[in-house]
């Protein structure tokens, strides 16, 4: 069953289909607001409020077929709400992976160590998922938001033109400029990236 | 093809979305430009990087269950939430409704009188059968009144009509009386001017006279 079934079945007062959206839709949506706020809680409290946001207002979309972009659109904007309420009242986060970034400053020169004290293909997985949240935290908002739609979420860039009432250029511009941004700040880190995707 | 110009197109190749009708000229730019090469290439390292980054588990699945939502309870959650302008542009006319359906049913008034039913329902209390007579008899004291007040004030004001007309007419005699004095006075000044003008030429006439009889020596006859 289509996405844009189950929405025209809910909104005729089907709740199992609107728990089949959940179903669906849950893991994407929760690593969509995670990548795009870089704190897991935080995306855990917004997904929560995205979809009892969905179930209450998803009768207003009046073309099913537009379900997709509606609900990504909607997330983005909790997720600007979100932060731009961090902005005005700043929280202090603890570190989602405790242990996963040792080095002062938020450098990662200890990736290389072999004398880490956490060698594990685990371990390593979630250092290199500390360094990438910290550098996508770093770069533009903007720049991340298309980062996040395009790497993670597969989106065509029509689509993310259409979630982000951009033109398709100025989006493929932002995840240009987003990408260079990123690598640099990948690169002042000093991540050594062979290293690292050798031991990938 | 510039630089420039293949910036978007690289994003296209990283994510193998590329356009079959521009990717040649794209490809031919990239095998003689170093540095879009080396951009598209940092690029692609950097999307495999990201890559790398697997979807986290979802923390919880949730479900939703239809439940009935008591009528107190809605009205309770409608109250209780923000206020927001959406709210208020419901609230005021429901109230209001209230309101006059409130008052509407408190002045509500059913009678079986004649083989027909009176009905009557207004905002206002109305009055009830026994103060009805009375109110009757006050309607028609004060209808009586106002008929006498009516009158006085029609013969005063005919009266004060009458005293204008007198005035405005006594008025109207001194000023043709006025009017008069100064046209008689005007005329005898204008005959007496006319008689001493004539008598002047009469004057003058016999003086011209004598002097031709003078000079003609014209004697009269004895």
């Amino acid at each position: 069953m289509t996405d844009t079934a189950l929405v025209t079945a809910f909104q005729n007062g089907d709740i199992n289909a609107f728990n089949t959206l959940v179903w669906r839709w849950e893991k994407r949506i929760f690593n969509y607001i995670y990548r795009i706020i870089g704190n897991e809680e935080t995306a855990r409290d917004l997904c929560q409020n995205f979809f009892l946001k969905m179930f209450r207002e998803i009768k207003k979309v009046r073309d099913p077929e537009k379900v997709v972009p509606w609900m990504y659109r909607v997330a983005l904007n909790m997720c600007r709400d979100e932060m731009r309420r961090q902005k005005k009242q700043p929280l202090v986060y603890l570190d989602d992976n405790p242990g996963s970034d040792q080095t002062p400053g938020g450098t990662i020169r200890d990736l290389n160590d072999t004398s880490s004290p956490s060698p594990e293909q685990l371990a390593h997985n979630n250092q290199l998922v500390a360094i990438l949240k910290k550098s996508l935290m770093a770069i533009p908002e903007e720049q991340r938001e298309i980062i996040v739609m395009k790497q993670y979420q597969g989106l065509k860039f029509t689509e993310i033109a259409d979630i982000l009432g951009v033109s398709v250029n100025t989006a493929k511009s932002r995840l240009y400029y987003g990408l260079r941004a990123l690598r640099k700040i990948l690169e002042s880190d000093r991540l050594d990236k062979e290293v690292m995707l050798h031991e990938m | 093809m510039k630089c420039k110009d293949v910036q978007n197109h690289l994003i296209d190749l990283v994510y193998d979305e590329a356009d079959p009708q521009t990717e040649p000229s794209v490809r031919e730019h990239l095998e003689s430009c170093d540095h879009c090469r080396a951009v598209l290439e940092e690029m692609q390292e950097t999307a495999e990087m990201l890559s790398r980054w697997e979807d986290a588990d979802a923390p919880a699945t949730h479900i939703f269950m239809h439940e009935p939502v008591s009528p107190l309870r809605s009205l309770g959650s409608f109250f209780s939430g923000r206020c927001t302008l959406r709210k208020l542009s419901l609230a005021i006319p429901a109230l209001l409704l209230l309101l006059f359906l409130g008052l509407s049913a408190a002045n509500f008034n059913a009678r079986f009188d004649g083989g027909r039913w009176h009905i009557s329902m207004s905002l206002l209390p109305g009055p009830d059968a026994a103060s009805e007579e009375a109110l009757i008899r006050q309607v028609k004291a004060v209808h009586q009144q106002t008929l006498i007040l009516v009158a006085e004030m029609l013969e005063e004001s005919r009266e004060a009509d009458r005293q204008d007309m007198e005035t405005a007419l006594a008025r109207l005699e001194r000023r043709m009386e006025t009017q008069r004095l100064q046209d008689l006075q005007m005329v005898g000044r204008s005959m007496e001017g006319l008689h001493l003008t004539t008598e002047g030429r009469i004057y003058e006439t016999n003086a011209r006279l004598n002097d031709l009889i003078r000079l003609t020596g014209y004697r009269q006859p004895q």
